[in-house]
């Protein structure tokens, strides 16, 4: 079988780049050894955020942001979204020291959706928070989605689009071709196709390995763990810090997403991941210092999806400069959720080879020649 | 405060009881885990503490544990009571929580004897005050001699209805009407099993002969008894005013503040589905339990389950099961010799294969009925998060037959429980939806912490090192 556009992995990276090339006419295939969803893109913690993004991605990021707002009419879902405004806590005055920084370098570059704001606005906003927050730096636009509900509306537009989603259905092998490339599945099937997209997130390192174009993307598990319900603790809030590791987010059903750069011991391979139980008790202790009410609050479950992560925490979004016809979109770092919109569009631009709307220059390819690859 | 141990034992119900005081005999370092306050499980609660007088409401079935009870309390093991275990991981580590914090054992090798627990089936009402299951009335006796005194219905199918209903007819509780849902068909589909069954025939005719007894005493008392129930449903303002069904064709209802069901028992898999333990499904009595060989060992290795956690098998065989995997563990630690443990298992399997005759014809007559689930749209399948049966079907008609996946977009299993109660119905719902034998579909994951934990237990943590002491 032949398309235009082959694309593995059926993440929201994959969904988001096929649904935009089928409405260019394009043919495209997406290859996925489980289900669209079942990793990173319908088990994050929905975060739509702006807030706190290395300044490379900000750009996409505000553009994503605005079409977190369109979804119903162009993925004929709203995605669960709604708006939290995420505040991000300074609990000294060195704290509010490096968020009065930060303010100003977003500020000379022309960005002003996170705001420094003192500690009656911070009140005004999370009314609970402990005395010694004495600032803070918020976004008012950010907000939070539903992961799978996004994750299968991609999928289904993609289908309605006329895009093929071949569901268990892994690329055990790919190989650049004179006419593009070929690639066989754990299905026994051969396909062709003039380009090939590499979405295969967490398995993005050894995917691009495969063809001879490798990236230094590894493997990790961001752990989540969410509260029982306590209504009114956080106000619709979402909150972070400024100098240790916390993020709860307020879920509109009043339970909070605890996060923070937890990471748990995984086996690739296996695809098992083990849920390390000391960052509960290392959250907990820090959440009943920020809000102290918590105290009876109750964690109920932590979850765990795989991410492909890069040294530098920016995604590789480009076209490969070893395998022509080969464009890479991975690498999110475990922040990639709010972008995928926005990926769908910049990456189909580089696939019908037009000039992407915004610079990707940053996330190049082979921005690692120069360091040593780590892979 | 030690951490370290050769075996960590989870339950202290027979099973565990028995597992761990074999273990202990052999020399070797237990610690038992279990969530209660006295040992016993479900079946032995509290046996240690109750009355003369509850003794002999709860007859010798239950005064059966105080031999497995005296000699655990005889054993040298770590007991720890009320301790809610949270997580365990097969590579010997267990996480929980005790005595306001949370805290980290190890051993090679663990026993996650959990038991069983009754069938959760939703019906229109079940969510209302006053609606319990009959084991936990059992359990309020058995804790606090409470009985109601105001009418009560009992309703469902299975050998602990009709046990319940003895105990509250001898407290001369006020029973309004005793409904039993078994449909007439399952006596036809269980004949074949029951020759083997008639070889342990003592133990079927003292079944049969309770449930005689129970309806005798409930004539006489002059409670309605009803067979071939269906369509329960209980009514009320705010709590249980009215308990509803029909009886071939007629209509019934009753005046009654307490419904105690009962429909069927299942092994509890929380624990065993976190750990990540392989599961089989049993089409008769429809429900997931997990694979394990003679000794109760898992597809994990190091991680062994024994008792009614394994397959609903009661009381005598639970305890039969945690010997053997006592004993089975002991060999592993190389402080029993093969021929000795030969010697020793064969006894115990012997019994226990007596014990397991009868149970086959028993599954078959207590299997989950046909329409047992057949859940109408309005009523509520997750308690948690307040999802009715017909937003699950609308799911499944869009094509969902996966739980996890229904419950990331509707939240249906998304609670404190972990879909512990609404895992049986969802699955249902999805077969009844898709055609799918549930053993196609992927199967409820469970994420630590299986139980919640305040954050103060997690704060106040100790999770540190283990000693080497
Ligand atoms: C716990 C967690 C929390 C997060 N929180 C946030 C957040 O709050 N905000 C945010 O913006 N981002 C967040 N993220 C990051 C975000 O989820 C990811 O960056 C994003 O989903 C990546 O999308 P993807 O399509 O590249 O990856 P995936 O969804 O992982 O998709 C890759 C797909 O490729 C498939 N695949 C791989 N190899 C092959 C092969 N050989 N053949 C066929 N198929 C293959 C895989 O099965 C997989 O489905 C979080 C991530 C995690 C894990």
């Amino acid at each position: 079988m032949k398309a235009d556009v082959l694309i593995v992995g059926g993440g929201i990276m994959g969904c988001a780049t096929a649904i935009e090339l089928a409405r260019k006419n394009k043919s495209v295939i997406i290859f996925e050894k489980d289900v669209p969803g079942r990793h990173a893109s319908g088990h994050n913690s929905g975060g739509v955020r702006c807030q706190g993004r290395d300044v490379r991605e900000i750009p996409l990021a505000i553009e994503a942001r605005t079409m977190w707002d369109h979804h119903p009419n162009t993925v004929n879902s709203d995605c669960g979204f709604y708006v939290s405004p995420r505040l991000r806590l300074a609990e000294s005055d060195a704290d509010m020291e490096v968020l009065a920084k930060r303010e100003a370098t977003l500020k000379s570059l022309g960005y002003d959706h996170e705001v420094l704001v003192d500690r009656a606005e911070v009140l005004r906003l999370s009314p609970h928070v402990a005395d010694h927050v004495v600032g803070g730096l918020a976004c008012y636009t950010d907000g939070l989605a539903n992961p799978l509900l996004t994750s299968k509306a991609y999928a289904a537009t993609a289908r309605a689009e006329g895009v093929t989603i071949l569901s268990h259905t892994r690329v055990v092998e790919a190989a650049a071709t004179a006419g593009g490339f070929r690639v066989r599945t754990s299905c026994g099937k051969v396909y062709e196709g003039e380009t090939l997209v590499n979405g295969t997130g967490a398995w993005a390192g050894r995917f691009s390995a495969m063809l001879g174009d490798p990236l230094p993307v590894y493997a990790a598990a961001p752990t989540m763990m969410v509260t029982d319900r306590v209504p009114g603790m956080m106000s619709g809030t979402s909150l972070g810090l400024t100098s240790r590791l916390l993020g709860l987010m307020a879920a509109s059903n009043g339970t909070i997403i605890v996060g923070g750069g937890y990471r748990s011991p995984l086996d690739l391979e296996k695809e098992k991941i083990w849920i390390d139980p000391m960052q509960m008790t290392k959250a907990a202790q820090i959440m009943t210092e920020i809000l102290p009410g918590l105290g009876q609050a109750q964690m109920i479950r932590c979850w765990t999806a795989f991410e492909g992560c890069i040294k530098d925490k920016v995604p590789v979004v480009g076209a490969s400069t070893k395998v022509p016809g080969l464009f890479h979109v991975c690498g999110f770092s475990a922040h990639g959720f709010q972008l995928a919109p926005m990926m769908g569009r910049v990456v189909s631009q580089l696939v019908l080879g037009q000039q992407p709307e915004l610079p990707l220059d940053a996330f190049r390819p082979d921005r690692f020649s120069e360091t040593k690859a780590q892979a | 405060m030690k951490n370290r141990y050769d075996a960590i034992i989870i339950g202290a119900g027979p099973a565990g009881l028995a597992c761990s005081t074999e273990l202990a005999d052999k020399g070797l370092e237990v610690a038992v885990l279990d969530e209660q306050a006295a040992p016993g499980g479900q079946i032995y609660r509290n046996i240690s503490k109750t009355s003369a007088r509850q003794r002999a409401i709860l007859g010798p079935d239950y005064t059966a544990g105080l031999e497995l009870i005296r000699a655990f309390t005889e054993a040298t093991v770590d007991y720890l009571p009320q301790t809610r275990v949270w997580q365990a991981e097969a590579a010997g580590e267990v996480f929980f929580s005790h005595d306001n914090r949370s805290g980290r054992f190890q051993a090679p090798f663990l026993a996650l004897n959990t038991g069983a627990m009754e069938r959760p089936v939703p019906f229109p009402g079940w969510t209302l005050p006053g609606v319990m299951t009959c084991g936990g009335m059992s359990n309020l006796y058995k804790d606090s001699t409470l009985v109601p005194r105001e009418p009560v219905v009992l309703a469902g199918s299975g050998p602990l209805l009709w046990l319940v209903a003895e105990h509250l007819l001898a407290l001369e509780a006020p029973i309004a009407a005793i409904l039993d849902t078994t449909p007439l068909k399952q006596m036809l589909t269980a004949m074949p099993e029951l020759p083997a069954a008639l070889r342990r025939a003592g133990y079927l005719f003292k079944g049969v002969k309770m449930i005689a007894a129970v309806q005798l005493a409930a004539r006489k008392a002059k409670v309605p008894m009803y067979r071939q129930v269906s369509g329960l449903r209980a009514e009320g303002d705010g709590r249980v005013e009215r308990v509803k069904a029909s009886c071939r064709g007629r209509e019934l209802s009753f005046e009654a503040s307490t419904l105690l069901v009962h429909e069927g028992i299942i092994p509890n898999t929380a624990l065993l589905r976190q750990v990540g333990c392989r599961h089989s499904w049993n089409p008769v009595q429809r429900y997931w339990h997990p694979q394990v060989d003679a000794s109760g060992k898992t597809s994990l290795g190091s991680v062994y389950v024994a008792g009614d956690g394994t397959f609903v098998h009661g009381a005598k065989a639970a305890e039969l099961k945690g010997r053997l995997t006592g004993l089975t563990i002991a060999r592993e630690l190389r402080r029993l010799t093969e021929p000795d443990y030969r010697r020793q298992a064969a006894e115990v399997q012997a019994e226990l294969q007596e014990e397991l005759l009868p149970r086959p014809y028993i599954d078959a007559l207590y299997a989950p009925r046909k329409d047992l689930f057949t859940i109408s749209d309005e009523t509520t399948v997750c308690r948690c998060e307040g999802v009715t049966a017909g937003r699950i079907r609308e799911l499944v008609e869009q094509g969902y037959t996966d739980h996890n996946e229904i419950k990331s977009i509707i939240r249906c299993g998304m609670g404190p429980c972990q879909g512990r109660m609404c895992g049986s119905a969802v699955m249902e719902l999805v077969a009844e939806g898709s055609g799918r034998s549930p053993e196609e579909t992927r199967q409820m994951r469970l994420r630590p912490p299986i139980k919640p934990v305040s954050l103060q237990e997690l704060a106040n943590a100790t999770l540190g090192e283990p000693d080497e002491s």
